[in-house]
């Protein structure tokens, strides 16, 4: 059985053998106009059909649309715009531009969005000029925002963390230092409101992760903070295990006011190799904080938990403190302007009276602490990492659990 | 006749169309040049609508400059000479290198109308209609006069034996009777299928088998995209194909052995040498041109 390329072969030959040796028998041919209008399809129907009718039939006008073919102009060929070499240096030049630009402005957007949280404690509320008069008319609804779930305030930790409307529209009729006072004295009541809670709740059903001022609690970013840091944290259900568990996996120690750089740097790692330096300087920015009551004074933790500063004008100024021995501090609490207590791993236990000199107290276990909860210098409740809670009345001089 | 129907509000919008006020072109000459292209486009006469659809599709702008060349602006021959004329002797070139220079200084001469008749000059631009642009119509009164002038000397040369083909297949028909009798049936049910082909198939199989055109030129004249004309081209030489295994069999009452016999034939047959099968690397197109096709149609062009 043949093959139906070989049949095409022969027909192939055939038609090149066969076609030339056709003769036409026509007599009428075809001028040079009508053949351009033909070409370049301006007869109508009617006129063009007769036209190619004869064009397939007679040889002489074959031969003369072969010869008006073979003058036609070379097409131009249009290159594609990204292939013309003139330009194709653009390409990579455009495509280093593109890194460039995103490696410049992801991480400042990161960075601001690690200025963002302390522009709200300090400048916004001087920078909002107006706010709505309603929520100026919600005196306490500190209340009804605690009581959220942990999943609405991790909800609401995720966007920028701003003022409320209500402390917009206190702050916005005061002056600067009517404002820090007003803040320091919210401040002191919610620090009231909490030393009460703890007093009558030995074991706190929220961890207390360092001394949160009260604007902040009004948002209600404590307990999902620990959440953002990291992602494997258990559920909010079991808050004294979500603590430990989130912190034993958190490469840093993370103070409870944390600030929202390091939460956005540590759940978008893809990020971190775009620029380092400019990451670092977030982190910087966003180490952790311990608050007192007092709002001016505060201390923040540095190098991983092995330094640590105290601020007493508000952050203008940063001292570094004094450990008697070193440790790698996980986290704190103040519970007065003067008075301190850290904690870290390997049951590091300090206490501060002035401030600035940490003395080391003495603890039974050499485990891991991610917390502590103070009422003043003598009493003291710290949680480990294994979800126990030690608790001493006398300075640290003894524990219980 | 139509110029009857060139009122003056028609005639004022396609002369300021045409901007032929630049070569100083009467108004009444653009009338006359319209007037020529309407009766060279109509039989009868047309309406108004047909007429304004026809005289805007024209190239108004080359029909006046072309008329205003026969009217003797030096203006437009500047023009033209400058814009045509380099392109003309390329056409030339492509048409008759050894003499197409000289077939298209002889063009020039009778579009500035050295000939003379009673006493008037008559340039062969009045000839132009612009049904198609000044550019396409020289290329084609050029080729048109390359044609004239081979055919007139053609006239003087030997005439060539009709029966060429039947003698390059002779060879064939000595060494083996029956195979000689299949090919000639084959290619006689070959032309036959040619001829029942569409016009335009046919024409697009004539330009590559017999004007040795590229798939190129033949798309470019048929307007059709190069692959476009592949896909023809391999689809009629299927379609010729079938029709002749139809005919072998209905007509010649062939068996499928002897139609396989047929197609062998002119496979085998010595006779019809063809030097492209031999000089492959000189002449490819003609070996290349089904493969070639077939090749496009092959990679995923067919279904197109």
């Amino acid at each position: 059985m043949q093959r139906e390329d070989d049949r095409d072969r022969a027909i192939d030959r055939v038609l090149r053998q066969s076609i030339p040796s056709e003769r036409s028998e026509s007599r009428d041919h075809l001028d040079g106009e009508t053949l351009a209008a033909w070409a370049e399809g301006h007869l109508r129907p009617d006129a063009a059909a007769p036209i190619e009718q004869h064009l397939s039939d007679c040889t002489q006008c074959q031969q003369l649309l072969a010869a008006f073919a073979r003058t036609a102009p070379p097409p131009i060929v249009v290159e594609p715009l990204w292939r013309r070499w003139h330009l194709q240096w653009l390409v990579p030049i455009a495509t280093a531009a593109t890194v460039a630009a995103i490696w410049v402005a992801i991480p400042r957007q990161e960075q601001t969005r690690a200025l963002a949280p302390l522009a709200d404690r300090r400048d916004v509320p001087a920078a909002e000029p107006t706010a709505p008069s309603a929520a100026a008319q919600a005196p306490r609804e500190e209340a009804s925002t605690r009581a959220q779930p942990p999943a609405a305030s991790a909800l609401a930790e995720s966007a920028p963390q701003k003022p409320s409307p209500r402390s917009f529209a206190k702050s916005a009729a005061l002056s600067p230092n009517a404002k820090r006072e007003e803040f320091e004295r919210r401040d002191a009541q919610d620090q009231f409101a909490k030393r009460q809670e703890d007093a009558t709740q030995p074991a706190p059903t929220a961890p207390v992760i360092g001394q949160v001022g009260a604007r902040e609690r009004e948002s209600d970013v404590a307990q999902p903070r620990l959440e953002t840091i990291t992602p494997a944290a258990p559920p909010a259900a079991a808050p004294p295990a979500a603590a430990p568990s989130a912190a034993a996996t958190a490469p840093e120690p993370t103070a409870g006011n944390a600030t929202s750089a390091a939460r956005a740097a540590a759940s978008t790692p893809a990020r971190r190799g775009l620029g380092n330096a400019p990451l670092l300087a977030a982190r910087a920015i966003a180490a952790p904080e311990i608050r007192s009551p007092n709002a001016s004074m505060r201390w923040r933790i540095l190098d991983s938990g092995r330094q640590i500063e105290r601020t007493t004008n508000g952050g203008l100024r940063w001292d570094a403190a004094m450990l008697s021995s070193p440790a790698v501090i996980t986290n704190g609490m103040s519970p007065a302007p003067s008075i301190c207590w850290i904690v870290g791993r390997g049951g590091a236990v300090y206490v501060t009276s002035d401030g600035l000199r940490f003395v080391r107290v003495a603890f039974p276990e050499s485990i891991d602490l991610l917390s502590v909860t103070a009422t003043d210098d003598r009493h003291a409740t710290v949680m480990s990492a294994d979800g126990r809670s030690f608790r001493t009345d006398d300075g640290g001089m003894s524990w219980t659990r | 006749m139509a110029s009857a129907r060139l009122d003056g509000d028609l005639l004022a919008r396609l002369y300021q169309k045409a901007r032929a006020e630049r070569w100083a072109l009467p108004q009444s000459a653009f009338a006359g040049a319209l007037d020529a292209s309407v009766q060279r486009a109509f039989d009868g006469t047309p309406d108004r609508r047909q007429l304004e659809k026809y005289l805007d599709g024209l190239h108004l702008e080359d029909l006046a400059v072309a008329w205003a060349c026969a009217e003797g602006s030096d203006a437009a021959w500047e023009h033209v000479m400058r814009e045509h004329r380099p392109a003309l002797y390329r056409a030339a070139d492509a048409i008759d290198q050894s003499g197409g220079r000289e077939l298209a200084d002889s063009l020039w001469a009778e579009l500035f109308g050295l000939t003379e008749r009673d006493g008037e000059r008559r340039s062969h631009f009045r000839y132009f209609h612009g049904r198609s642009s000044l550019a396409t119509w020289l290329r084609a009164v050029l080729a048109r006069r390359h044609i004239d002038r081979v055919r007139s000397h053609r006239r003087l040369d030997p005439i060539p034996d009709d029966e060429s083909t039947a003698a390059l297949l002779a060879p064939a028909v000595a060494v083996n009777p029956a195979r000689g009798r299949y090919v000639e049936v084959l290619r006689r049910t070959v032309i036959a299928a040619v001829a029942a082909l569409a016009p335009r198939d046919r024409l697009r199989l004539t330009c590559y088998y017999a004007q040795d055109l590229t798939l190129a030129q033949i798309g470019r004249t048929l307007g059709e995209h190069e692959a476009t004309a592949s896909r023809h081209l391999t689809r009629t030489r299927r379609a010729i194909r079938t029709a002749v295994e139809h005919d072998l069999a209905d007509r010649e009452r062939m068996g499928e052995a002897e139609i396989a016999e047929c197609f062998a034939s002119v496979l085998d047959d010595p006779g019809s040498l063809d030097l492209a099968d031999l000089l492959e690397t000189t002449q490819p197109r003609k070996k290349a041109g089904l493969n070639r096709s077939t090749d496009k149609e092959t990679s995923g062009a067919a279904g197109g």
